[in-house]
């Protein structure tokens, strides 16, 4: 564990510097492997699409912020554009972060599936980022285990959770990254088997997390939303498939 | 990927039915998250229990604050974000202290001197308990590695979130305060 990297008298979360770097390194591999991927949208798209959202996120998400507890800026409103991270709704930036994405998407009519394919190889690395994030501050730690490979974190020997998402995060960048000559995949095909992997994933992984909320006192929150990604992916991958070869017949009869 | 694609089929059925039996089976015979009863520095787990000294001399413990809401901050008088922040712990005090809100200030003594912290707690108008860590044996116990470093701890004495950092804005604080203080 390292939560903090002290740089004379600054102190720098490690989990932050992790996730910024997560998301620059993603955009360049998305940005290098962009030729391989479609030909649709060009790069620049891919960046101003990827910083417009990274900004009306950041903005969106204090804003909603403010919304949510009026009362505690009563009489103090300059205090809402103190840059600090606590006061930041991290739901609300995200859906204000997806409507930015997809206004600038309809205005530059970049086309959705293919836009999501370009954005993936991005994902997968930011998904890597996480789990280092996660490894370097300690959270989304695992339940108490025997296993050998346990690690020592708060106070007990746990199943090293971070290091399950890390590698499995890994494994699935190897599979959605492009290779040397372009598949002729229907548009999405790229996005819904990362999105339907990760949920795989995550839905196994959750099973030893620490920490957690519960459905009916019973069943993690976690897994169940994980299944439901994956049955809406997988039916989304089918009806991309078929809608192509059905294209395929057409235009052969 | 093009593997995944040929038996895709096969594939997303077989992993959608191990995914329900899996659910399904680890939800009743593995473990299921809990609030954690052992104590550590971190959020979902109880507070590590110290007892330090103020500046009158007179001991303090934090387990005896139970049934209150907790403000845990770690703090040295060179430092520059603690010293932005302190006035919002002491406009937070003087308004919640009624409603059950206690503050405690644990000072790096270890790293700090007597004077500057008298003349710190004099000249912001601290009026809630300044505790004395002179060998650094609770800022090791709560892995404190900057400053200044605050923990939220609720009624039950578990530990509700941890601020690396700051200073914290009053606002954020008055939000914070407010949630725990209504639970």
């Amino acid at each position: 564990m390292f939560p903090i990297l002290n740089i004379g008298p600054l102190a720098l979360q490690t989990s932050g510097l992790l996730i910024l770097a997560g998301i620059w390194l993603g955009i360049t591999i998305s940005e290098k492997s962009l030729p391989k991927i479609t030909r649709l949208i060009s790069a620049s798209n891919l960046y101003n699409l990827v910083f417009l959202s990274l900004l009306a996120g950041l903005i969106g998400g204090r804003f909603i912020f403010v919304l949510l507890h009026p009362e505690a800026f009563r009489g103090n409103w300059i205090s809402a554009f103190i840059p600090n991270t606590q006061m930041f709704d991290v739901s609300g930036g995200l859906i204000i972060a997806l409507i930015a994405a997809l206004v600038y998407s309809q205005q530059k009519h970049l086309p959705f599936w293919a836009t999501l394919d370009s954005l993936t190889p991005m994902l997968a690395v930011i998904s890597i980022f996480i789990g280092l994030a996660n490894l370097a501050s300690g959270n989304a730690y695992g339940t108490p285990t025997n296993l050998p490979w346990g690690i020592e974190l708060w106070g007990a020997t746990r199943h090293p959770t971070q290091i399950y998402h890390i590698l499995s995060a890994m494994v699935i960048l190897w599979l959605i990254i492009p290779g040397k000559t372009i598949h002729p995949y229907p548009s999405g095909i790229r996005f819904l088997i990362f999105l339907s992997c990760t949920s795989f994933i995550l839905l196994l992984i959750d099973t030893f997390h620490g920490e957690g909320a519960l459905i009916l006192d019973r069943f993690r929150q976690v897994q169940l939303f994980a299944l439901v990604i994956l049955g809406i992916s997988v039916h989304q991958i089918f009806k991309r498939k078929n809608a192509v070869s059905g294209e395929a017949q057409n235009a052969s009869t | 990927m093009n593997w995944i694609i040929r038996h895709f089929t096969p594939i997303s059925i077989l992993s959608i039915i191990f995914s329900i039996l899996w659910i399904g089976l680890t939800s009743f015979l593995l473990p299921l998250p809990v609030h954690q009863s052992a104590s550590a520095p971190r959020a979902g787990f109880s507070a590590p229990d110290f007892s330090l000294p103020d500046l009158q001399g007179s001991s303090l413990q934090l387990g005896d604050l139970k049934g209150k809401v907790v403000i845990l901050n770690f703090w040295a008088s060179w430092c520059s974000p603690c010293k932005a922040e302190m006035p919002a712990f002491q406009s937070v005090y003087s308004q919640w202290k009624e409603e059950g809100i206690e503050i405690v200030a644990v000072n790096t003594t270890s790293q700090d001197s007597l004077a500057g912290i008298q003349s710190f707690v004099s000249s912001y108008q601290l009026s809630f308990p300044i505790l004395l860590d002179s060998d650094g044996s609770v800022n090791q116990l709560y892995r404190v590695q900057a400053l200044p470093t605050t923990f939220l701890i609720d009624r039950q004495g578990m530990i509700r979130e941890v601020i690396i950092g700051g200073p914290v804005p009053e606002a954020s604080l008055i939000q914070k305060v407010e949630m725990l203080i209504k639970e």
